[in-house]
Parts: structure tokens; sequence; C-alpha cells
């Protein structure tokens, strides 16, 4: 070997190689969180965690006075933080004030600098989603331009036991019986007029009497006071979710039986599931479709201790063994689940309230601690989807746009709030599936024009919020193409507010959300200095400059937004609170302003690649401007008390000056 | 010859090397002997196909030296990862003129790049001389590896990374060769292993996977015959 120094300086080459280390197997990283665990403290931001990185290519033009300028932001990180309240400046914005609406709010601003808050732009929403549901709701019920039709599910399901009435078995007559009843007596509540022998309709009008004895459950809350036929579909599903009049196992197991032998009811009674399912959430109580299964003919019905046994061990969930609270029932058309739902029935079923606990706190509490994961699975429903756009605004540091922005405790505080607010709004649109739980020209000057520059926010620069906020839509526009038939979008139109009809089709109104939540998305996103997040598949089917078009406009002109302008105040009732014999409600009492001042953060501030034609950049500065927030509220009522409808909440807060005043004149705690 | 090897082990003991492979039989270096092996390992395992294929990656040198220190006992001197080292002490049963031999032996290996590692081990090994020409061997060895990655980013709000256990990641590391007389003073050594993961630290941000480890050496000899036998 000595004699062959090229030998010599092969092997010296092979043996200086090594197989790595990580070669060997894999990075595994194990991550742990406490279901109990306390919240983190909200606290500002740290510059350190913050590693945006310089993008070349990307450069935005913003108008400065009569300088157009050439930013680069890419690296730029941007500071928000709330003003504290000076109520001596006569400058600032009076915090404790309640208006009744964005739009008022605005007009009493008026020569403020205003930056459209994502509760304007839910504010702007919500009377879609309300018009959007209660469309869907009249469509379904009537089966017009509607692949479902709830009023002719439930007659023919009528018709079927009522069959079994009379050519069942002997076990089976009284059971379908029973289910019968319960069946007129939603048809009844529907609108219907169902026909039935008139025992069958005596006995129903005994049911919906009990059921009218029970407001909380059968008084029409949210949307669903606009119309009496949305009131009527309030009423006749709610008593579907039979949680106030309670039909015997026995009648389901007979429904079930009834609908095994009418397998085109069964699939028109399925569908309604899967609309309700998607519309807001999946179910955490069980329907007769999971019944079905064990009761593939009426002779199963001979045994129903054995039947009811082998349903219990299917659904484990509905055992008898757990508190009531904690169960599942059986239900012909059960009411929604959602995280918020999930979490009080997990906590609170089986036990008291802690006194001064504020639930909704609770659940912003484990959002934020991390014990609640609300990333949508393929079965969420648009509630769900909704709520993970929310999730943003509590955890930020987890957004794309984290890298971005420096956020203040107090932005993040006013972050919480924007959370409750358009929480509760969502909640009530779904009031009834969810369950209560238990430049100018160029100047002439030879003079250069010095150019301050500040952060420019055309919207609350969130873009992750806009874009998951589009994606429920996306989900909706599927899921109603699939289940209510490929015109329904087409020929329906939105139901307004007082009862009248949008102008445009819902397919044209949900288009135009989507695509100016696409675009509010691009215009956020590039003010913080991002691209837009959007997938292929996305860009391809919104192009984003028409997009971003569209969503200037809106921002431009938000104040003047017929929906925007709708009062935003709402009521819903969460959580039954069987030991105090109260009702916990979240609210939506008024509209705040508050002041936002952005700045860029020292040593994170853009590159000024152009101050514009005739200007001259002078220095970074800060910029203060008004924002509108909601102002929720949890309160208990009595629980003999009817829910207030939205009407009355509403004339109340007009003749109340603070949230502590409304929270009186409802007589609530 | 001997300045030249002398050289390529001090300069290949320097740069690099992996001290995976077992290389020997059971029998021990006679006293005062030193001997070397020189090769190659290859490596595979499942996540081979996410690496883009078995590559350049998979391959390394190896390079370990064995002096005998006393009667039925020598240690060992390898080149561990990169940059480490790994030492085994070897305790040969019985005497070295059966053919047959069975040997413990208990070791340890550091090596500090970007992630640390710290290894204990402990095992055995058998061979049987066939002739004068081939020694068949088989061996296993318990490897613990306590790692210790560079700094990690904080975890995202509401969660923490799993504490570390402290019992590290053990392999099971079976071995199975044929050590081959060249000549007197040179040896071939074909070898296989299979390693099995047997314990798993979840804090530790690192986990083995079974590997498949094949090793091709060539042993000899410094300043003296060798006896191989």
């Amino acid at each position: 070997l000595a004699n062959r120094p090229s030998a010599l300086v092969a092997c010296v080459a092979i043996l200086s190689s090594c197989v790595p280390f990580d070669l060997f197997g894999e990075e595994e990283i194990v991550r742990q969180h406490d279901e109990g665990a306390a919240p983190p403290a909200i606290t500002d931001d740290r510059i350190e965690d913050k590693h945006p990185v310089l993008d070349p290519t990307l450069t935005i033009q913003e108008p400065f006075g009569s300088c157009t300028v050439t930013l680069n932001k890419s690296a730029s990180v941007t500071k928000l933080d709330v003003v504290p309240s000076d109520g001596g400046n006569a400058d600032s914005p009076d915090v404790e004030r309640l208006y009744g609406g964005y739009a008022a709010a605005a007009a009493a601003l008026s020569g403020r600098p205003l930056l459209p808050t994502m509760e304007v732009v839910n504010g702007w929403l919500k009377p879609f989603d309300d018009g959007l549901y209660a469309a869907v709701e009249l469509h379904a019920q009537g089966g017009v331009d509607s692949a479902i039709d709830k009023r002719a599910v439930l007659r023919d399901l009528l018709a079927t036991l009522i069959e079994r009435t009379t050519a069942g078995t002997v076990v089976e007559r009284p059971l379908a019986y029973e289910a019968a009843t319960h069946i007129a007596a939603a048809s009844k509540l529907g609108g219907a007029s169902p026909i039935a022998p008139a025992d069958v309709l005596v006995a129903a009008d005994g049911l919906i009497a009990k059921f009218d004895g029970q407001p909380v459950v059968s008084r029409p809350l949210g949307f669903y006071g606009w119309t009496p036929m949305l009131g009527a579909i309030y009423r006749q599903d709610r008593f579907l979710q039979s949680s106030a009049v309670v039909p015997s196992f026995g009648a389901f197991a007979a429904t079930a039986s009834a609908l095994s032998g009418v397998p085109d009811v069964a699939a028109r009674y399925g569908a309604v599931l899967d609309l309700y399912s998607g519309l807001t959430n999946p179910f955490f109580h069980r329907s007769v479709r999971d019944l079905m299964p064990l009761v593939p003919t009426s002779s199963a019905l001979a045994d129903l201790p054995s039947l009811e046994t082998a349903f219990h061990s299917s659904f484990p969930t509905t055992s008898s063994s757990l508190p009531p609270s904690c169960r599942a029932h059986l239900a012909f058309v059960p009411s929604s689940d959602d995280a918020s739902n999930r979490l009080f029935r997990g906590l609170f079923c089986n036990a008291s309230i802690p006194a001064g606990t504020n639930l909704i706190d609770v659940l912003i509490a484990r959002i934020r601690s991390g014990a609640i994961d609300l990333t949508p699975t393929d079965k969420s429903g648009w509630s769900d989807r909704q709520l993970y756009a929310l999730e943003t605004l509590l955890l930020p540091e987890r957004a794309p746009e984290k890298d971005h922005l420096f956020l203040t405790r107090r932005y993040k505080e006013k972050l919480v709030e924007t959370f409750k607010t358009i929480l509760v709004e969502n909640r009530e649109t779904h009031v009834k599936e969810l369950e209560t739980v238990g430049g100018g020209s160029v100047s002439a000057q030879v003079e250069p024009i010095p150019v301050d520059v500040y952060p420019q926010l055309p919207v609350e620069p969130f873009p992750t919020f806009y874009l998951r906020t589009a994606r429920a839509y996306r989900f909706v526009e599927t899921l109603l193409e699939a289940l209510m038939g490929p015109t329904f979008l087409s020929r329906s139109r939105r139901v307004l507010e007082g009862g009248g009809e949008a102008d445009e089709p819902l397919a044209n109104e949900l288009h135009e959300r989507i695509a100016r939540l696409y675009g509010l998305h691009a215009i956020a996103a590039a003010s913080i200095g991002m691209r837009p997040q959007l997938s292929a598949e996305e860009a391809a089917d919104y192009p984003i400059e028409k997009d971003v078009a569209t969503a200037r406009a809106w921002i431009d002109g938000w104040a003047q937004d017929p929906d925007v302008r709708r009062d935003p105040r709402v009521i819903v009732p969460i959580f039954v609170d069987h030991d105090r014999k109260q009702i916990r409600y979240w609210a939506v009492v008024g509209v705040r302003a508050i002041e936002v001042e952005a700045r860029f953060y020292p040593d994170h501030e853009p590159q000024v690649l152009s101050p514009g034609a005739y200007c001259v950049f002078r220095s970074f500065v800060s910029r203060r401007s008004v924002a509108f927030i909601g102002k929720t509220i949890e309160l208990s009522l009595p629980a003999s008390t009817p829910p207030p409808t939205r009407d009355e909440f509403r004339a109340i807060c007009d003749r109340s000056r603070t949230a502590a005043d409304v929270v009186a004149a409802l007589g609530g705690t | 010859v001997t300045r030249a090897l002398v050289l390529l082990a001090t300069v290949s003991l320097g740069a690099a090397g992996c001290g995976h492979a077992l290389g020997q039989t059971a029998k021990t270096e006679p006293v005062g002997h030193t001997r070397m092996n020189v090769g190659v390992i290859a490596v595979t395992n499942e996540n081979d196909e996410a690496r883009h294929g078995f590559n350049l990656r998979n391959v390394g040198g190896e390079l370990s030296t064995r002096v005998g220190l006393a009667e039925n006992v020598d240690v060992g001197v390898s080149t561990w990862i990169i940059p480490g080292i790994r030492s085994d002490l070897k305790w040969s049963l019985f005497d070295r003129h059966h053919p047959y031999a069975l040997a413990l032996r208990a070791g340890g290996g550091l090596a500090a790049g970007s992630t640390e590692v710290v290894m204990a081990m402990a095992g055995t090994i058998a061979s049987y001389d066939l002739g004068k020409i081939a020694t068949p061997y088989v061996g296993a060895t318990f490897a613990n590896h306590w790692v210790y990655p560079g700094r990690q980013p904080p975890p995202p709000r509401g969660e923490r990374y799993a504490p570390r256990a402290g019992y590290g990641d053990g392999l099971l590391q079976l071995a199975v060769g044929l050590q081959l007389v060249q000549s007197r003073g040179a040896v071939w050594l074909f070898e296989y292993q299979y390693w099995r993961p047997m314990q798993n630290d979840p804090g530790d941000f690192y986990k083995f996977v079974p590997n498949h480890v094949a090793f091709v050496g060539w042993g000899f000899c410094l300043a003296s015959d060798c006896d191989w036998f």
C-alpha cells in the first residue's frame, strides 16, 4: 500500500465519509398538552420570534398624500397596538359608548381614519349567512328548487307509520301509533295539515301543547323570527330534535322498522340528516338512521329490551349508565354538536358550573391552551369551519402572518373580543340546530415633497381569517349543490330580515362573498408584506386580481353596505344550568369604538424602493385609526323566562345605556 | 509499509469513519499485537425512499484498530459517527487455541456534532475456526444511545415537548459475519447486521428505525505477523 499513493488516497477518501447518524432513524417530535393546563398569559409578542424573509420581488405601491411610494414590506414587521383610552382627550373615541351598529358608529366618527375590522367584515357576512340559511330552510321545507323536501318526507313517513298501526304486528302497532303522533305533531308545527286518523291528530295536539310549554325550546329565535314560515320550521325541527317531548325507544324502533320497508323515504330522510350535519355540524345525539341496521324488519321489535341493549352497545354514548345530561339520546332529526357544546358537556354535564364561571372565557382558555383543536375534519360542518376561521384570533402565533405582525397585549385582548363577537353572531345563525347544552395627480412642484411612511392597513391585517372564512363558504357551496340539487343556488335567493328576498340569486351572492373574502385576504396579506396563500385551485377558480378589485371597492364604501348597516345585536342561549334553574346566554349588545395604532417595528421597517415622483422619503411614522369592535356579554336568565327574540332584545338594548343596563332590563344576572 | 499504514490510520482517524461494523471474531488479539480494519459499510432502511432512494449517504468508511492487552483481553478503538470515538473491551472466555470462541464485550461511544450522542453497549460474540481459512462469527449487542439534538424551536403555544424519559434509545444489533484469511498478514471480512430498536425516548427528538447494515472490510496487522487463529 505504501508503494501505491493513489490507493492510499482512495482509502483515506472512503474512510473520510460516514453514514450520518440521522440516516439510522428519523426526527421525532413528541408534543404534549395538558387538558387542564391554564392558557399562557396574554403578553406582547417578542421581536426575536419574528423572522420575516425578504422577497426582493414582492413590491407594493401605496399612496401617501400626493406621493406614490414603492415599498417592499416582505421583511417588515408591523406593530399593532390599541391606544389606551384617554377620556380627557377630545380626539380619543369614547370606548364606553355603545353604538347600535357599525354604520352608526362610522357615521358618528366620520372624518377619522377608519380601519375596517374583522367585526365589520363579519357584520357584512352575518345577514348573508342568516339569509342563506333561511333560504335553505324555506326551500328544503317545501321542496321548491330543492332535492330535499322535508314536508314530503314527514308526510310519507307519517303515511307509512299509520299503515303500520293497522297492518303491523301486534307489538308494532302501538309503537307505530306513538311514532305517528310525533310525526303528525311535527308536521302540524311545520304548517302542514297532516292526513291521519282523528285520534292521531288529537294526540298530536296534546304533544304540541306539551312542546309549547317549554318556550326555551319551542320559541323561534334568530332569523327564524323573520317570517311565520321560518318560525314554523323552527318549531317543527326543534320538535323533531326530540328533547322537549321525548318519544319512547319503541316509537323510534318502529320508525326505523317502517323506514327499512320504504327505501325511498329512508333515503330522503337521510338527505335531511346530511343537510343539517353539513350546514351546521354533525350530531352528538343519534338519529333513527343509526337504529335502522338493528331493525331491518318489524320482527326485531318483538324483543325491545334486547334491541335497546344492542343499540346502547353500538352507541356507548347513549348508555343509560351515563348521567342524563351527558348522554346522547335518539331523535328523529338530532341537533348538531360543536366544540363549545363538547367542552361544556364534558365539563359540566355531571357537575355544577362553579360560581363566577364565564363559559365563553372557559372556551377561549381551552382553545388558547391547546386543549381544543379546532382544525376541521372531513366530517365537519359549516359551523366548525367558521369556528376554525376564528381560531387564528386566539392563536395568532400559528398563522402564516405571524412573522409580519407584532401584536401587543392590548391588541391581543382586542382579538379575544373579536372572537367573542363573531362567535356569538355565528352561533346565532345556527341557533336552531346547535343544541343549548345542559393617489392624486402628479404634482408640478419643483421642491420634492417629504413623505412619511406608515403601515397602510386597508383592512384589519389577519389574512388567515379571511381565507378560512372563504373556504368555509366554499364548503357550503359544495354541500348545497350536492344535497339541495344543482339548480338550488341559481334559482334561490336569500331571505332578508323583514321577510323580503335579495335581488341576486344565492349562487351569485355566494360567489361574490367568496371572491371578496379572497380579495380581502390578498389585500390584508399585501399590507403586511405577504403573498396570498390561495391554493392553485382557488386561484384558478377565483382570479385574484379581480377579487382584489372587488374587495377594494367594498372597503371604500363598507359603511354604506346594506348588510353592514343591519343591526348586529343578537342573543343566543348556550347552556341550561339545571342546578340554578337558569339558562346562560351569550349576547352582542352593541358596537364600541377603539383607537388602533399601527407602526413598523424599529429595525424591521420595509424597504423604500421609490418615494414616487417629486417626493422624498422622510421617516417612518405611526398611524392611528378608529376600529369598531363588538361588545359581548354572558348573562343568566331564569329558565322560566322565555328566551328573548331579536326584536325584544334590540328594543331593550335601545333603551339601555350600558351593557349592565341591558342585563338588568332583561332580568338577568 | 508500517509508516504508511500508521499514516493512513492517523489521517483516517483524524478525518472520519463510522464505527458501526462489528468487524471481529470472538478471539482477542495476542498481547502486544495491533490489528486494523478498513472497509466500507452500507445502510438501508424504510426511510430510503423518502430520502431519494439508496444513495451515497447510505455508504461510509470504516476504520478501527484493536490492541491485545492481556491474555484473552483486547481493546478496540474506532472513529464513530463524525466527529466521535467508540471503544470496546473484549474478554474471550476460552483459550485461543480452541477453534471455538465466545467473548463478552462492553464499551461506549461519544460523538459531538450538531447532535451530540452518548452510547453505552454490551454484547457477546461467538465464532468457530474452520481450519486455517475461515472463521464465521455471530454477535449480539445492545447499544443504548442518549441523543442530545441542537436547540429546538419553541413548541406551539399551548403545547410542550415531551420531557426526556432518560432511558435513551436502545438498539439490539444482531450480526453474522465471515472472516476469510488472505495471507498471514491480511484477512477479508464480510458482515451483515440487523438493528432492531428496543426502546425510544420520546423527549430526545430522535427515533431509530430498523436498519440493515452490510460491511466489507480488510484487516491487517501492524508491526508483526498476525495470529488469526
